[in-house]
């Protein structure tokens, strides 16, 4: 049942069109599980700006525990063939369904630079789907040590199937225990009478 | 669980009381938003942030169970109106106008990252350690409301009206957050908790700043009047107890 309250939902509030929304750009979001392992593409999200960017990626694919630090740049950067002459970090996507991986670094002077090095350097001779690059000075990064917060204090297993799973079985087994024994006497009385 | 004098179990359920409440029920409202906030990120984002002050007063309730034995749903959903001690504002109905959940959201979540710190030096260790974890999720919850007053409040001319508005409308309802708990006297007497001065004036100066820096203003006085915290509730707090209690009261003994 809905909340009582939802019943005096509005039905438009505003006059936000949702084209504006659809416009805000899309970022790319990469977590790393545990120290030493690479950054893995988490997922992407849609702000407006890199401030709102990493708020919602922290929201979205950080704090339950999920990693111990999060990369957060717009889609474009990832993709852009131009640019500056800086350090690039480089990500590799093996087969295509799969995830970008965070492979190394690279000194490029524009992102087709930065792609080519990736290539030579990690992915040389062996079969890949895309390349992504993203200078370092474009990625807003949230680490451990400084701006992660674990949300250790509070048990977030309501927020997975699993969480549900032990009571659940449970409850299931109480019920179904209770209808064998129903069924049991049920017989029993058949046979008796 | 470490030794706490039975003297002080009165005043510091009370203590705790205020803390749940605020969140249970902040949280409760907050969640109205799932699926309907004005963006799919931010309604994930404020769904996972009402999931996580509900995750909070639980601790807290659990907390309070070690004390008393209370069965933690029985604190949770099982009082009547006057026995719960959360401030109306979180229960303050925002119309589903977001300016007005963001004006809640950030005069509630800087209150508690302050009234967290401070518990956080409690002597009594179970209160300390939790309030500390606490207290470090909170400054997400801060973080994240910021940045919602820092858009609204520089963003264009609507979006500022509706920012203050919302701001001046909830400020009232704001100083009902700093009204005194029974009992916490006898805490700071007895060195459970460290009196370490006026709470209200801490939290006006970090709500100040965080508005400075977005063009808006509040005007906050201290509490003349109590009210939520003595369990004197308004009707919007009486609706929202009953909707919270409907799935509980139909059968209070179930466990879920």
């Amino acid at each position: 049942m809905l909340s009582k309250a939802r019943t005096n939902v509005p039905l438009a509030t505003g006059e936000l069109q949702t084209s504006e929304v659809d416009a805000f750009p899309v970022w790319e979001v990469f977590t790393q599980k545990k120290e030493g392992d690479a950054h893995l593409h988490a997922g992407s999200l849609s702000a407006p700006d890199a401030s709102f960017a990493q708020q919602f990626a922290r929201e979205h694919y950080g704090q339950d525990q999920e990693c111990v630090s999060m990369w957060v740049g717009l889609r474009n950067t990832f993709i852009a063939k131009d640019g500056e002459s800086e350090t690039y970090e480089v990500f590799v996507r093996w087969k295509a369904g799969g995830r970008h991986e965070h492979v190394g670094k690279v000194e490029a002077g524009n992102g087709a630079e930065a792609k080519n090095k990736c290539t030579e350097q990690f992915a040389r001779e062996k079969e890949f789907y895309t390349i992504w690059t993203a200078p370092i000075s474009k990625l807003t990064k949230i680490d451990g040590a400084t701006d992660m917060i674990w949300r250790e204090t509070t048990d977030q297993g309501y927020r997975l199937p699993r969480g549900y799973s032990r009571i659940v079985r449970q409850k299931w087994d109480a019920l179904r225990a209770e209808q064998a024994v129903n069924a049991y006497q049920e017989e029993d009385l058949k046979e008796t009478f | 669980m470490s030794e706490l004098n039975k003297q002080f179990h009165e005043p510091l359920l009370n203590v705790l009381r205020c803390v749940a409440d605020d969140k249970l029920f902040l949280g409760h409202r907050n969640s109205d938003w799932t699926g309907i906030a004005p963006i799919l990120e931010a309604d994930i984002a404020f769904s996972s942030l009402a999931q996580d002050d509900i995750a909070h007063a639980s601790a807290f309730y659990e907390l309070m169970n070690t004390i008393s034995g209370e069965d933690p749903d029985q604190i949770a959903f099982g009082r009547t109106a006057d026995a719960y001690r959360c401030a109306d504002i979180v229960t303050k109905s925002d119309d589903f106008n977001w300016a007005n959940a963001i004006a809640r959201q950030f005069y509630c979540n800087l209150y508690d990252y302050h009234r967290l710190l401070r518990l956080s030096n409690c002597t009594w260790a179970p209160l300390a350690t939790l309030a500390k974890r606490i207290c470090a999720e909170q400054t997400v919850h801060v973080d994240h409301v910021g940045s919602w007053i820092d858009h609204l409040g520089n963003g264009n001319d609507d979006s500022k009206q509706r920012l203050q508005t919302a701001l001046d409308d909830y400020a009232p309802y704001a100083s009902m957050l700093s009204e005194k708990p029974d009992g916490i006297d006898t805490l700071f007497e007895g060195g459970i908790l460290i009196d370490e001065g006026c709470l209200f004036t801490q939290w006006k100066e970090h709500v100040d700043t965080v508005l400075g820096t977005a063009g808006m203003k509040a005007h906050i006085d201290i509490p003349s009047a109590r009210g939520g915290r003595t369990g004197n509730h308004d009707d919007d707090f009486a609706l929202s107890l009953t909707e919270l209690q409907e799935v509980f009261s139909t059968d209070p003994l179930a466990a879920w």
